[in-house]
């Protein structure tokens, strides 16, 4: 296997859950709830994130998630919008883009909202992706970038069992105009293979334990 | 951009500036030299070249070099133009022979370059 010819007739399921939630791909309509949250988690999204400030409307954010739909029926970029399954609310948004299908390698994007952090969903929904890409979408490479100022990013890539692999030195401008350096971090299938085996085990343990 | 000799304007290979991002502005070199002029340092020496251009005339940044990790000839030129490796990508494509390749990616910023050029104009 060497990577994905054709992404665009590539077909495979557009929803998966974890233990406390689900991922799916975006629809038309999802702009209200995901403007909400962005509203509400200004504050903490802003200095990492170029979209969130100034604050887009939800006539702009309507917008995006129409394209988001739109790149996913692509295959250019995969963004999953995540559901609390216990009632529904909107968590946040983790994402596969810089896709190269050749390889096939991607990169994870994650936020989650402001009332909900603190639980583990992003460290959850990066590992519900990481699976999703390893063994649904035939994924070799799986990167995570944060700028090395974001110590919360960067303890989620590092608890979801990813590798330091690098630092990109002023390779992005800032709004005030400074440059930022970003962490690599990444994952390769042989890794992700072993962890799996790993939990499945646990899995298996666990559920004997319980009988 | 095309290479060429000055000597006698035979055609030397390949080199250039891609991947750019001019929001930074930040780019990454890639070069080639034809087998009969291997070993000459005319890679090293274009590289010299178009990174002094990159930071001198474009207002560059951030330059990188990216190279196969079993290509030591190419990471060479990298080391020997002053550029540091900052990352190995694993398993980032695959290469001519089925297998897949890591790729090592080599960094300057514009400080170490003007440090470079003070170090150069002070010898």
């Amino acid at each position: 296997m060497t990577g994905v010819d054709q992404p665009i007739l590539f077909n495979f399921p557009e929803q998966f859950e974890t233990t406390r939630l689900i991922l799916r791909a975006p629809k038309p309509g999802d702009g209200k709830m995901i403007n909400e949250a962005i509203v509400e988690s200004h504050t903490e999204l802003k200095p990492w994130l170029t979209w969130a400030d100034p604050l887009p409307t939800l006539e702009r954010s309507e917008e995006m998630n129409r394209l988001s739909v739109a790149q996913y029926i692509q295959r250019k970029v995969m963004r999953m919008n995540v559901i609390q399954k216990s009632d529904g609310q909107f968590v946040g948004v983790t994402s596969l883009h810089h896709i190269d299908w050749s390889v096939p390698a991607f990169e994870i994007g994650y936020w989650v909202r402001t009332s909900l952090a603190g639980k583990g969903y992003a460290k959850e929904s990066v590992q519900g992706i990481t699976d999703f890409a390893f063994s649904t979408l035939k994924a070799e490479r799986i990167e995570i970038r944060c700028d090395t100022r974001n110590d919360r990013s960067a303890a989620v890539a590092q608890r979801a069992g990813y590798t330091l692999e690098g630092r990109f030195r002023h390779d992005m401008r800032e709004k005030d105009d400074t440059l930022s350096d970003a962490f690599v971090f990444g994952m390769i299938r042989p890794e992700w293979e072993t962890l799996h085996q790993n939990s499945q085990a646990t899995m298996v343990t666990t559920a004997n334990a319980g009988n | 951009m095309l290479l060429f000799r000055k000597s006698d304007g035979l055609y030397v290979g390949g080199s250039g500036l891609h991947r750019i991002d001019w929001s930074v502005p930040a780019f990454e070199i890639g070069y080639w030299v034809r087998t009969s002029l291997e070993g000459k340092g005319y890679i090293s020496e274009a590289v010299i070249g178009i990174t002094n251009f990159g930071f001198g005339i474009l207002g560059g940044e951030r330059i990188e070099i990216r190279c196969d990790t079993r290509n030591d000839r190419s990471a060479n030129v990298a080391k020997r133009a002053g550029y540091s490796l900052e990352s190995t990508l694993r398993h980032d494509s695959w290469a001519n022979d089925g297998t897949l390749r890591d790729t090592h990616v080599f960094g300057m910023i514009r400080p170490e370059w003007e440090t470079l050029q003070k170090t150069n104009k002070g010898g």
